[in-house]
């Protein structure tokens, strides 16, 4: 226990520079307007903005993105709340009671008590970060080649099957981006691969680009598809001096335990691979549905069923921390732009980084708390502010986010092969995200490709060719045995979805021949 | 359309496992993995799930006609192609026009002329906020940043 506060008083000694406030407070607002556009999450923002920070110290250029990760968490359910549209899918289920409260004319206690709830799920997370992240940093000290290359599997496995409809897609995407991650040159034998001969893919295909390309340009063709930018604005307005902008007693002690709930299920959600915020919200709105005494209110704007999902999404935005940072492995497309990140300024996460540079793990993780600190000042204070935002159509945030993803591309290395390569990948990102596959499985893939790679072979040297070494080890066989369950469980719940829907069609049928 | 993208997938999946094949070592002198070994393990794996999709979306396909056929398919999801594929060219204008006009001058012009198409018959505000927009992000990474960027043929930074 005295550890956990002697690190956090380092990291706080980190966090608390002039230099890192002022860009946490940037990172953080940035994070609350990314969130309120519908289908631009923070996974785009962290990669458009990664040019930006170039200048800066490493510390300080991570702390500013990951505020952009955080943040969008308390951006993204202002929309959800008051136009019934998520600006990020972790908020999804927030629409569920947070749109009917702003029906029954209950908007500015569902923002202010959007903020709380959020700023209650990210501190708990926090905390939780700095028990559990020391722990699982020291116990994977003890992972082989094996181990993580059955974790990178298990990550890209959970998250195609927990965040995609169909994991023929899923897993097509993540092996899309391993091919992706194959280009340069191989680290053992020197051998240049897929290279054409051109010396700008010698050094393989960064990232950046591709996330930027997938995320930023792909999401926005999706938009223009689905015609967001025909869609009239919706004029709001708030005034925090009113009464009834403020929650009751009630609403605050009706929720006490759904606080405690939903950030302990967000957090555990948080900390699998690929499982994430949006399981993580909707797994805390329904476990708060069954345990409540009255169900029946859920759905009709009710502030539990609120507070469930927002704890839930930001305890797991800091519970995906305690993976990227003990393991290196990343479980969401954000974590994965985050991820790449850092290793861009040469940080290697995984075990050894907290014994390395604890100023930098301690830094970020105090910075997170100030952050939820910060941001719950900001959303209740600058509500009004922020939902002038939504004033602004659509179609003049269009030249904004596309002059960004070029500029900040071509800024990366004055290379116009990444430029046009981010346009490539924006064109296949919107045919990825309308035909059901999944861009966050290929930035994934294609961060961890090397990775995969390399401890895949390993293992195979350290087997002697024989690929036992995945079952002969406990934790490999542990790790084995749950991605096993994992495809069997997927592929059960397919055929039974299979055959419900052929049973519908079939009904259809006969009531239409007679 | 959804076909033709997993035909393409296909497609490419075979030239990426066929390049690595003919290209790389799969095993070293010592018949240990060699630089091609992942790659083409990949490439197999991407053919077999690419192949399996097409098949799948093929059959899927050939059920949707005959029950359209039966049941009478009229639900389309309204969708905006036209308007998609002018931002997709716009961006490639964007790009062709990036090196030879200057940063500055480029992002201008996909401004207004994306402004023109989606923000018709307010020609003051569109030109105002195709030279404040760039003029604002031309500060912020050639001034703020020093990014290296494109000066063009007019020497026009």
């Amino acid at each position: 226990m005295g550890d956990i506060f002697a690190n956090l008083g380092l990291g706080l000694s980190v966090a608390v520079s002039p230099g890192n406030l002022v860009f946490l407070i940037i990172g953080v607002s940035v994070g609350m307007v990314v969130g309120l556009f519908p289908g631009f999450g923070p996974a785009a923002g962290i990669a458009i903005l990664i040019p930006m920070t170039f200048g800066l110290d490493p510390t300080t250029a991570i702390i500013m993105l990951s505020g952009i990760y955080y943040g969008a968490m308390y951006g993204g359910t202002i929309t959800s709340i008051l136009i019934n549209t998520p600006g990020e899918s972790a908020t999804v289920a927030s629409t569920l009671d947070g749109y009917p409260l702003a029906r029954n004319g209950r908007a500015g206690p569902a923002l202010v008590m959007q903020a709380v709830a959020s700023f209650f799920g990210g501190t708990v997370g926090v905390i939780l970060i700095c028990a559990f992240t020391p722990a699982l940093a020291g116990f994977a000290a003890s992972f082989g080649p094996s181990e993580y290359f059955l974790i990178v599997v298990l990550g890209l496995l959970l998250l195609t099957t927990m965040m995609g409809d169909n994991l023929l897609k899923g897993v097509i995407s993540a092996l899309f981006g391993f091919a992706i991650a194959m280009v340069g040159v191989d680290a053992v034998s020197g051998a240049q691969r897929f290279t054409f001969g051109s010396p700008e893919l010698i050094g393989g295909i960064y990232f950046v680009p591709v996330a930027i390309g997938l995320f930023g340009i792909g999401e926005l063709l999706h938009c223009i598809h689905i015609g967001q930018h025909r869609q009239e604005v919706q004029k709001l307005s708030f005034s925090f001096m009113s009464k009834d902008f403020w929650p009751t007693i009630k609403d605050y002690t009706e929720s006490k335990f759904t606080f405690i709930r939903g950030s302990v299920i967000g957090f555990i959600a948080g900390v699998l691979p690929g499982s994430g915020a949006t399981i993580g919200s909707i797994l805390a709105y329904s476990i708060e549905k069954k345990v409540a005494k009255d169900p029946e209110k859920f759905g009709q704007g009710e502030m539990r069923g609120l507070v469930a999902p927002e704890t839930a999404n930001n305890a797991a935005s800091a519970g995906a921390m305690v993976p990227l940072i003990s393991l290196g492995i990343p479980g969401s497309g954000a974590t994965a732009v985050l991820l790449g990140a850092l290793l861009m300024w040469g940080l290697q996460p995984g075990p050894m980084l907290i014994v390395n540079k604890p100023d930098f793990v301690w830094g970020l993780i105090a910075s997170m708390y100030l952050g939820n600190v910060m941001l719950v000042i900001i959303s209740i204070v600058a509500i009004p502010l922020f939902v002038k935002f939504l004033d602004v159509p659509y179609r003049l945030v269009v030249p904004v986010i596309v002059i960004l993803c070029v500029i900040g591309t071509f800024a990366l290395h004055s290379s116009m092969i990444e430029t046009w390569l981010l346009a490539i990948t924006g064109v296949v990102g919107f045919g990825m995200k309308k035909f059901g596959y999944s861009p966050a499985a290929t930035v994934l893939a294609l961060v961890l490709g090397a990775m995969a790679e390399n401890t895949f072979l390993q293992s195979l040297i350290i087997g002697d060719g024989s690929l036992s070494i995945f079952i002969s080890r406990p934790i490999s066989l542990f790790l084995s045995c749950i991605i096993a369950g994992i495809i069997i469980m997927a592929v059960v719940l397919r055929a039974r979805r299979g055959r419900i829907r052929r049973k519908a069609v079939a009904d259809a049928l006969t009531q239409v021949n007679g | 359309m959804q076909l033709l993208f997993s035909i393409s997938f296909l497609v490419a999946s075979l030239a990426f496992t066929l390049h690595g094949w003919t290209t790389l070592d799969v095993l070293d002198s010592l018949g240990r993995p060699g630089a091609g070994f992942f790659p083409v393990l990949i490439g197999v794996l991407l053919i077999l799930t690419t192949g399996w999709n097409c098949i799948k979306e093929l059959a899927t396909r050939r059920a949707l006609v005959n029950t359209d056929e039966q049941l009478g398919s009229d639900s389309q999801d309204e969708v905006h192609g036209l308007d998609t594929l002018v931002v997709a060219t716009l961006i490639v204008v964007f790009l062709l026009s990036f090196k030879v006009l200057g940063s500055f001058l480029s992002m201008v012009l996909f401004c207004l002329l994306f402004l023109s198409w989606f923000n018709r018959q307010k020609l003051v505000f569109n030109l105002l906020y195709s030279l404040l927009l760039p003029a604002g992000v031309y500060l912020l990474f050639a001034v703020v940043l020093r990014a290296g960027l494109p000066a063009g043929i007019l020497d026009f930074h």
